[in-house]
């Protein structure tokens, strides 16, 4: 049962990240995109979350904070640099 | 893995409503017209469903030790994801694009003249000047008309 809950929130959480992925491509504007990282980081986080419970392992637990931390600085260094290029040269 | 019968009850309904607010962030994020509102979606996808499925993940955790990692990501998370969308609403705002509003119909004559855009614009502008410090002179441009009109 709790096996079966599990293997059905993963798949909803790879459909959300698809989704995601689909607004990330096709985002009209910078800012969707980054509205759109910013929310695929937590998504997959999760699914890394219902992994690492399902096999019973700590290792994929291991794995989703350490990608929870780098997408982070990964974002902050993204809107760090847009910011710096757009006041440098104009908007886009 | 064998879980007691009240442990998987309070998962499921944890994951019940991680899937409900999941699934109204996603249909946001496309049906929403404007960036400002799209973060509000997202946020809401974000923090409600990925919280809540911590929770629930917590519940059926198997051993300690698990249960402790998820807490620790579920602590960090909680501080990382509003300064992302900080960060993501401070971003656009800077970018001057303006928030988008239902209708450009003037106020009738009669309740004070002016319409409503023109005031949001006004407090904008003073907010902007606020917030600039001389050189960088970041007027609201026509640039958020054009953005809103690929969407």
């Amino acid at each position: 049962m709790s096996a079966l809950m599990l293997e059905i929130m993963q798949w909803f959480f790879v459909v959300c990240a698809a989704g995601c992925i689909l607004r990330l491509v096709l985002g009209a504007t910078t800012v969707d995109r980054l509205v759109a990282l910013n929310i695929l980081s937590g998504v997959v986080l999760a699914f890394l979350v219902l992994r690492g419970v399902c096999q019973g392992r700590a290792l994929y637990l291991d794995v989703a904070l350490v990608y929870d931390i780098f997408g982070f600085l990964g974002f902050l260094a993204v809107a760090r640099f847009l910011k710096d290029r757009r006041s440098e040269e104009g908007w886009e | 893995m064998m879980v007691p019968l009240f442990r998987e009850i309070l998962a499921m309904t944890a994951f019940l409503s991680a899937i409900i607010f999941g699934a109204a962030g996603i249909v946001g994020l496309f049906r929403f017209p404007d960036p400002y509102s799209r973060l509000q979606a997202g946020s809401l996808c974000g923090t409600t469903a990925v919280f809540s499925t911590f929770l629930g993940a917590l519940f059926l955790a198997p051993t300690g030790e698990v249960a402790a990692r998820i807490i620790i990501i579920a602590v960090f998370f909680l501080v990382s994801a509003p300064t992302g969308s900080h960060i993501v609403a401070r971003f656009a705002w800077n970018a001057g694009i303006n928030p988008w509003r239902p209708s450009r119909k003037p106020v009738a004559a009669g309740h004070g003249g002016g319409t409503i855009s023109d005031h949001v614009d006004e407090e904008r502008s003073s907010l902007l000047e606020g917030l600039a410090e001389g050189d960088s002179k970041t007027e609201p441009s026509p640039q958020g008309e054009e953005m809103r009109g690929q969407t």
